[in-house]
């Protein structure tokens, strides 16, 4: 196996001292704060985390009976429900896109976002959340269960250790994850975002309210090179079709790239979607830090 | 210039916009794979996204010139050299391509179609020979069309009809065309193994009877007149009815009705008064072949030699020229003497032919045998004894001549054939001689050798050979000029076709070995 494909060996190249490292500048990425809303259960299992009681509101239609606070209720003469304080912990999936265009090129992209991935549920575990991952096409093809702890991420190590991009064909859908995903769980959605509208129509389904949404795009350096001098056709990995090219069409294909770019990080900044990107073969602390200068900085 | 056998293969060149489609369709082999084909669209190009075929595979070139190699080869593309064409014609002169059909003679039919056929055949070096004399010959190269016709009609008018002398070998180098109406039995013959490239045969008629033989000798009785006799033959295959009519001058002294069946001879028997210089027969009504239904023969041979006679040669050998039949003597000269017999002294110069008797005063007897040395007819037949001889040494032999009768030791008679003059050296008054039955003989012999002809029994005689008059075309083969010219001059090239075929399927094989390599070096690579 080449290098490009082995994510073991990508997996491997991420040090848990590296880890440790950057998990110190965990909280910078938005991830350990208290949530804004109010949640519907009055604590986790989790130990030294208790719940913090917030306020009795109105029962609404279709809530839990089983929330009613009785008493209240009762010397009000209308129900009423009890609200906590959400916890600090909150629950995220990594969204890993695992299309024929994330092997393309000499396949850096995807060690390098498989590096990202297992980053990322490094520090999320660290912060005490709970972390799942799904590996997605134009379907879902991998999901590793909410889980937390250090034996969630060598779960989730393991499982980016033994992944692959698809080698043809298939097609990046990140909306085929809408029903996978629990409501209420954050998403980190590594991808290159390579179709035409940037997947801005996916990226809209999977927004929800109280959803947090890190995106990284993740390309390569050679993206919009011509590995043959004299090439007349390129082909689509992930589509088969075939195109015939003339002399400056990588030049014009850096462009649309830049500009498909623009879009999507217009479309980020609107929609609140913490979006940064990358090219292989960057290395991913490198790009672990400018994603959160990014949240930082909004 | 291109030709092609079969070129309803050449509709196949019509499958080269399906390989070119086809190219279209397969693999690229030389496409790169990108991550999103859509950051390249062109849009100048306006390629729809999913509709835009790739461009042809460039092997497809290759392949299509393969294929249209091929096609052109089962098409069998050839190379016509035209220009390079030599035609050597072989015209048959005899006589019976003067049968006149359909008011037109054979030969003049023969000189049409010639002129047609070499206008089809196109430019070529032609020259025209006469099958009778091979020296005759025409070149019509710069012509064509009526003009060619005209030069050729005008040039064999020029000739008589003339029996076919066969040329021994025909040159190889071009082709050789015979024009005849098959008729003649050693053409005939010939053309079968000659190696002729084309034949244009003409006539259809089949009847013809001819008079083949004249002849007229001396009558014994009576003096004034001749025997005569004819011979006609039907060559046709039905029964001919003629009348056949001889004039003597222009005097009619026989006139006869024939009925002669196919394949026989008639011989007819007449007199002829022995003052007609010309005897001809005819046959009437004419029929297709004209010219042998009259013959003709001249008489003049039958009448006596003029001889002037030298009276001192002695009255035996006087008396031997006065009963000779042939013979009529006279003293003096004139333009009408033929022979000279003149006797002692010097040989006067005459314009005639001449016998000198050398007469001396010695006459000698002749040791040994005598034999003569002249291959003339019938000297060997003549026997003369040494004993009857008697020779004059002392005579002056003559500066030149040729020994005619000799002794072992001495020469009696000698010839010059230039002169037409006989020295004799023999005494032919002595007496063994002048007894002896031969002597008139020997005396005929003489006057025969010096005037070079027969006087005794002279016949005039006009034959015509049977095959002239044959008009019915024997069992010829025709042999078409095209399907020669074409194997002659024609350079299939469809060997050298399929072999740059061969080497365009290598060099395609090559190719895509080439490309297999490299793309299973890429995948390992991507393995």
């Amino acid at each position: 196996m080449s290098e490009w494909l082995n994510a073991s060996a990508a997996i491997a190249s991420v040090s848990e001292r590296d880890l440790k490292k950057m998990a110190r500048v965990a909280h910078l990425l938005d991830i350990g704060q208290p949530a804004i809303g109010s949640g519907l259960r009055p604590h986790r299992t989790r130990s030294g985390q208790g719940t913090e009681f917030l306020d009795f509101r109105e029962y609404r239609s279709g809530e839990d009976i089983r929330r009613l606070d009785w008493r209240i209720s009762a010397k009000r003469g209308h129900p009423y429900i009890r609200s906590y304080h959400d916890e600090l912990s909150a629950d995220w999936h990594l969204c890993l896109d695992r299309s024929a265009s994330m092997g393309a090129a000499d396949g850096s992209k995807w060690a390098l976002a498989v590096q990202l991935a297992a980053a990322f549920a490094y520090m999320l575990l660290h912060a005490g959340n709970r972390v799942g991952m799904v590996q997605f096409s134009s379907r879902v093809d991998n999901l590793c269960p909410l889980g937390q702890g250090r034996l969630q991420y060598v779960q989730i190590a393991n499982q980016l250790s033994n992944s692959e991009a698809v080698r043809f064909g298939g097609d990046s859908l990140p909306s085929t994850m809408s029903t996978t995903l629990k409501q209420g769980t954050h998403l980190v959605l590594l991808s290159d975002f390579l179709k035409p509208d940037a997947m801005q129509a996916d990226l809209r389904k999977l927004r929800s309210p109280g959803r947090k949404i890190h995106a990284v795009q993740v390309l390569s350096k050679s993206e919009t090179e011509l590995s043959e001098a004299g090439t007349t056709s390129v082909r689509d990995v992930e589509s088969g079709e075939r195109i015939s090219v003339s002399p400056g069409a990588s030049v014009r294909a850096l462009e649309r790239l830049r500009t498909c770019h623009s879009d999507l990080k217009s479309f980020c900044e609107r929609n609140g979607i913490q979006l940064s990107s990358c090219s292989a073969p960057d290395r991913w602390q490198d790009v672990m830090l400018r994603h959160i200068a990014v949240v930082t900085n909004a | 210039m291109l030709s092609f056998a079969s070129p309803v293969w050449l509709t196949g060149l019509a499958i080269i916009p399906l390989i070119w489609w086809l190219h279209r369709l397969g693999d690229p082999g030389s496409a790169t794979s990108v991550s999103a084909a859509f950051l390249f669209y062109d849009p100048v190009q306006e390629i729809e996204p999913g509709h835009a075929l790739p461009p042809a595979n460039p092997l497809w070139i290759l392949r299509a010139t393969l294929f249209s190699l091929l096609v052109l080869a089962l098409a069998g593309m050839g190379w016509v050299q035209n220009s390079e064409r030599n035609i050597a014609v072989w015209f048959d002169n005899s006589l019976s391509m003067h049968a006149i059909e359909d008011g037109r003679t054979r030969k003049a039919v023969a000189a049409q179609r010639l002129a047609a056929a070499l206008d089809e055949a196109g430019p070529a070096n032609v020259e025209i020979h006469l099958l009778s004399d091979h020296l005759e010959k025409l070149h019509v190269s710069a012509l064509a069309g009526e003009s060619r016709l005209e030069a050729i009609s005008r040039w064999l008018g020029l000739h008589i009809p003339a029996a076919p002398q066969m040329p021994l070998k025909l040159p190889r180098e071009v082709e050789n065309w015979l024009v005849s109406d098959g008729a003649d039995q050693t053409v005939n013959t010939w053309m079968k193994t000659a190696g002729l490239s084309h034949t244009i045969t003409v006539g259809s008629m089949t009847e013809n009877t001819a008079v083949t033989a004249i002849m007229a000798r001396r009558a014994l009785q009576p003096a004034t007149q001749h025997h005569g006799s004819i011979r006609v033959k039907n060559l046709g295959t039905a029964d001919s009815k003629r009348t056949l009519t001889v004039h003597a001058d222009e005097q009619v002294i026989f006139s006869e009705e024939l009925q002669i069946t196919p394949g026989d001879e008639t011989f007819l028997n007449f007199r002829i008064p022995t003052h007609a210089q010309l005897v001809k027969a005819e046959l009437l009504p004419l029929d297709t072949l004209s010219l042998d239904d009259t013959l003709e023969a001249d008489l003049g041979m039958l009448g006596p030699a003029i001889v002037d006679f030298d009276e001192r040669c002695g009255s035996h050998l006087g008396a031997a020229l006065r009963a000779h039949p042939g013979l009529e003597l006279h003293n003096g000269t004139g333009n009408l003497i033929e022979l000279s017999v003149q006797c002692g002294g010097a040989p006067e110069t005459s314009s005639s032919a001449s016998i000198f008797v050398h007469n001396g005063n010695g006459d000698q007897a002749v040791e040994g045998p005598v034999h003569w040395h002249q291959p003339e007819p019938g000297l060997n037949g003549m026997f003369l004894d040494h004993k009857w001889l008697l020779i004059n040494p002392e005579s002056a032999k003559p500066p030149s001549g040729q020994t005619l009768l000799s002794s072992p030791d001495m020469e009696l008679a000698l010839i010059d054939k230039r002169a037409s003059a006989v020295d004799v050296f023999m005494n032919l008054e002595s007496a063994p001689v002048v007894e002896r039955l031969e002597y008139p003989l020997l005396v005929n012999m003489l006057v025969e050798i010096a005037l070079a002809r027969p006087v005794l029994d002279p016949v005039a005689r006009e034959n015509r050979s049977i095959d002239e008059s044959r008009i019915a075309r024997l069992s010829v083969t025709d042999i078409n000029a095209s399907q020669f010219a074409t194997k002659q001059f024609r350079t299939n090239l469809a060997p050298y076709l399929i072999a740059f075929a061969m080497l365009f399927l290598l060099a395609d094989i090559l190719i895509s070995l080439l490309k297999t390599t490299a793309v299973k070096k890429d995948t390992r690579s991507i393995a």
